[in-house]
């Protein structure tokens, strides 16, 4: 697989999009409990993990030197949408973050700012799902590209957040928010398993081109399709204990990394399964 | 000059000799792997039962398949760059000083035209041997075919002498790029179509 760059890039911005809206919604809510819980460095966080996976697209390209080329066909490409849009985002979330620890704009304000900024995020990865979706490559022109990237933001975002969050001193006075993180996560994971078998039977019924990608799934990638499965149910799992346990930061490292895992497998079936209708 | 330039294959006399292929692959200095001609050759059919015998129905064609110089360039929509572009004369062509090699064009088009030069850090493809056109020669495949089961010209008059097929197995519909591609089926073809085919040298195209 030569996508590996790619498969950093897609997952480090949809984690970013939905921890920067996690994280914003949570401030939208309760704005002393993001005071507490320095929600302003967190987002220090969902930048970082933007350089990571923008660091990792430039790996992608045959000549990195002339990346700034990438943005000049808007009109019809949307390899150029996306990496606008992903400069856009990531440029919009560091003013915002660094005008938030200044405290230069008032809060109100940085409201109405943060939701622009995840409408960008949205549009992102709306982008993103899009730049795959060719008419000639049936296991991509799917809706469940576009579920699939949007889901996988809804389930690591909130994660990633949960998992910093967990790791505070303060951290039994955010219980609400650690429930809305584990609900977003269920949701998230639940639907992911639906939409992934749904995308399974759709090949099977697919042109010869779907059914060629569903051979190659069953027969190279069979044990990666299983654990995939596997572990996003283990996941499921895991945050579905009840009583306090649950929020022990031990247990929330295993459950982001199993999380984790899981994503990287469904995106390596997802990069795999590329087989044209052609030649 | 004319405005659009297209290829004519003739599949029936194709003998699958891969002449074309080396002549493109010489003429454009290309290392293993890379190929701007590519020869498919297509095999299929089964065991047939007739009285009380089993006899092989089989059958076998050659399809000779470069960058098609499409109508609609789904390479030249998606790069990101425009480093991909149309040319006047219908040519698809990659300024190498704007490609970036993110090999977004190879996912697009379903030829399988564009291909990446690990060397260069670029995407090169067929570029319909312009120079060799500018110095008034046919393009290398078409002067090496030992067959003369290539043609090129304007395609228009490709399509008034030879008609306008060009949905034949293994290449995808062509409503989506439009193709400026001619092909005079074999006459195993409309059994590909319907029987099930496959593309015997999968490892070398």
């Amino acid at each position: 697989m030569h996508e590996w760059p790619l498969l950093i890039f897609t997952l480090s911005m949809q984690t970013a999009v939905g921890a920067f809206c996690f994280i914003e919604w949570m401030r939208f809510k309760d704005r002393e409990a993001a005071l507490a819980m320095d929600f302003n460095r967190r987002l220090l966080g969902v930048v970082g993990v933007m350089a990571v996976g923008m660091a990792a697209s430039f790996l992608h390209l045959g000549t990195p030197g002339h990346a700034f080329y990438a943005l000049s066909n808007l009109k019809s490409s949307w390899m150029s949408r996306e990496i606008f849009m992903a400069s856009l985002f990531m440029g919009s979330v560091f003013i915002y973050t660094l005008i938030r620890l200044k405290g230069l704009v008032l809060p109100r304000l940085l409201t109405a700012k943060a939701a622009g900024i995840g409408l960008i995020g949205l549009a992102l990865i709306y982008t993103m799902a899009r730049l795959y979706m060719f008419s000639t490559v049936p296991a991509w022109k799917s809706w469940h590209t576009v579920a699939s990237f949007f889901l996988t933001a809804l389930t690591l975002g909130p994660l990633a957040v949960w998992l910093t969050l967990s790791m505070h001193r303060d951290v039994l006075s955010m219980n609400r928010q650690m429930n809305l993180a584990r609900s977003l996560a269920v949701v998230g994971l639940g639907l992911g398993l639906v939409v992934s078998a749904l995308w399974l039977m759709g090949l099977s019924q697919g042109n010869r081109a779907a059914q060629q990608s569903l051979a190659l799934l069953k027969s190279d990638y069979l044990y990666a399709v299983i654990g995939a499965f596997v572990l996003k149910t283990a996941a499921l799992g895991l945050l579905l204990i009840k009583g306090k346990s649950r929020y022990r930061p031990c247990l929330l490292w295993v459950l982001f990394v199993i999380t984790l895992a899981a994503e990287v497998l469904a995106r390596v079936l997802f990069y795999v399964s590329y087989v044209q209708l052609g030649m | 000059m004319p405005k659009q330039y297209g290829f004519f294959i003739n599949s029936k006399l194709c003998s699958g000799c891969k002449t074309c292929l080396m002549a493109c692959k010489d003429k454009h200095d290309l290392e293993v792997g890379r190929k701007f001609r590519r020869v498919y050759e297509v095999t299929g059919g089964a065991w047939v039962e007739q009285g009380a015998a089993w006899i092989p129905n089989v059958f076998a064609y050659n399809l000779s398949i470069s960058c098609n110089h499409c109508e609609n360039p789904v390479c030249v929509k998606a790069c990101p760059t425009g480093a991909h572009h149309k040319r006047e004369d219908g040519i698809v062509d990659i300024d190498p000083d704007k490609c970036i090699g993110c090999r977004y064009c190879a996912m697009a088009c379903p030829y399988g035209a564009p291909q990446y030069d690990e060397k260069s850090g670029k995407m090169t493809k067929c570029n319909f041997c312009i120079d060799e056109l500018e110095a008034g020669r046919p393009p290398v495949c078409v002067a090496a075919c030992p067959m003369r089961a290539i043609h090129y010209g304007e395609i228009d008059t490709l399509r008034e002498k030879y008609g306008t097929a060009c949905d034949v197995f293994p290449l995808p519909p062509s409503d989506k790029t439009r193709p400026n591609l001619v092909i005079a089926p074999h006459h195993n073809a409309a059994k590909a179509n319907a029987q099930s085919a496959q593309i015997a040298n999968e490892e070398e195209v």
